[in-house]
């Protein structure tokens, strides 16, 4: 039955993401970020994870989160961006806004899943939750992630055999 | 000008002919970025076997004079080696003084991408993950050294599974890979250090610390790229080299 297939059967290598530790800059995130997205199988969602100084996985922070990050620098109320305020980030100005660290911008991560979790587990967690990856520990090691992508595949192939 | 070899000599036919290369680069007869004959070439030109010409060039690649890329060929790279005085030494993870009482403190130990010219150094892309060791080494409880060294991961994953607190990275890394560290590049500088580092080697806001840069390589792939910020207190950074007995 698939939903009692254990999470470490679906789950991908870490180091399919650019790693980054929490005291980096924006500006040196989007530079990393711009390598990986451009790779020809470049994983999705896009996302960089942010360990801190014990490589422990701290948080990550996807395309949205960067943007949010560089908006917060124009206006001190996001809900009053306009379409001009936004034209800035198009400029050299960019340079000033970029130069915030990682963490005052990242998700922290607060949900995790061990190997030996069954799938439907990290379905739930995924969806309820609305996360773009879930971490997986082995002995509080993180090893892995599982994406919806990989939930995904495994409800699509039910019906495929259907 | 083709210069002869002769075999009446007792003298080794890759010796003369890697007399004869060496003064045409120094002659500049063969000047710098001159891509040399092709040793098929080179054997026609002075009726030598293949085995006497690669010799030759090979001992000329070996001392920094010739360049060889492979399917380009070989080019010549300097005119002329500082040579010096051929000595040994052994390569220390840290150069502080020999009886000193030191303990070491792993501040940080986790994994980056390659940033500023890092890639460059340790010759990898820029999707490479780099493991990243910051450690601060203390006499009598003060700090007198950090580095900072970079890794690529896959030199020895194992690195970060490891508590790195007794071990010295370099013997570690030797004795869980395959890596064999043989050649060292080290570059010394005085620098202004960032905020981060003042803060980790309690410096004042003037002070300057010595940084030395060191490559490590395994073969011709740089390995381990480091710096160490000595600063300046009443310890000294000590090495010892040995005329090498020829």
């Amino acid at each position: 039955m698939p939903a009692k297939r254990k999470v470490k059967e679906i789950m991908i290598d870490i180091f399919e993401y650019p790693h980054v530790p929490y005291w980096f800059t924006l500006d040196q995130v989007i530079k990393i970020l711009k390598v990986f997205i451009t790779q020809k199988e470049s994983p999705i969602p896009f996302i960089v994870l942010i360990f801190d100084e014990q490589y422990n996985l701290k948080g990550l922070v996807g395309l949205e989160e960067i943007f949010r990050g560089l908006e917060m620098g124009l206006v001190e109320n996001l809900e009053k961006l306009d379409e001009e305020t936004v034209n800035i980030l198009f400029t050299e100005k960019i340079k000033d806004l970029a130069n915030k660290q990682v963490h005052e911008i990242m998700i922290p991560v607060k949900e995790f899943i061990s190997t030996e979790d069954t799938i439907s587990k990290a379905a739930y967690l995924i969806i309820h939750h609305k996360l773009q990856v879930l971490p997986v520990l082995e002995n509080k090691k993180l090893v892995g992630i599982i994406r919806l992508k990989e939930i995904f595949n495994i409800i699509a192939d039910q019906l495929v055999k259907d | 000008m083709i210069n002869v070899i002769t075999r009446d000599t007792h003298q080794k036919i890759y010796l003369q002919l890697y007399t004869i290369f060496k003064k045409k680069i120094e002659d500049g007869e063969w000047q710098v970025n001159y891509k040399i004959p092709s040793e098929k070439e080179l054997c026609k030109m002075y009726n030598a076997s293949r085995t006497s010409i690669r010799a030759a060039i090979g001992e000329l690649v070996r001392e920094g004079y010739l360049l060889r890329i492979p399917g380009k060929g070989t080019f010549v790279l300097k005119k002329s080696i500082d040579e010096g005085i051929i000595m040994t030494t052994f390569y220390k993870e840290i150069w502080l003084e020999k009886d000193l009482s030191f303990s070491s403190q792993i501040l940080v130990k986790t994994t980056i991408m390659p940033i500023e010219n890092l890639h460059k150094i340790l010759n990898i892309s820029l999707s490479t993950h780099l493991i990243f060791i910051k450690r601060l080494w203390s006499i009598n409880n003060v700090p007198s050294v950090l580095q900072e060294i970079y890794i690529p991961y896959f030199v020895c994953p194992h690195l970060l599974e490891e508590d790195l607190k007794d071990f010295l990275i370099l013997e570690f890394i030797e004795k869980n890979s395959a890596i064999k560290i043989t050649k060292a590049e080290i570059n010394i500088d005085l620098d202004e250090p960032s905020p981060s580092i003042r803060q980790d080697l309690k410096l004042n806001n003037k002070e300057k610390v010595l940084l030395i840069h060191t490559i490590l390589y395994s073969g011709p792939s740089p390995v381990i790229y480091s710096k160490t910020y000595k600063k300046k207190d009443e310890y000294k950074l000590s090495f010892k080299l040995e005329r090498k007995s020829l």
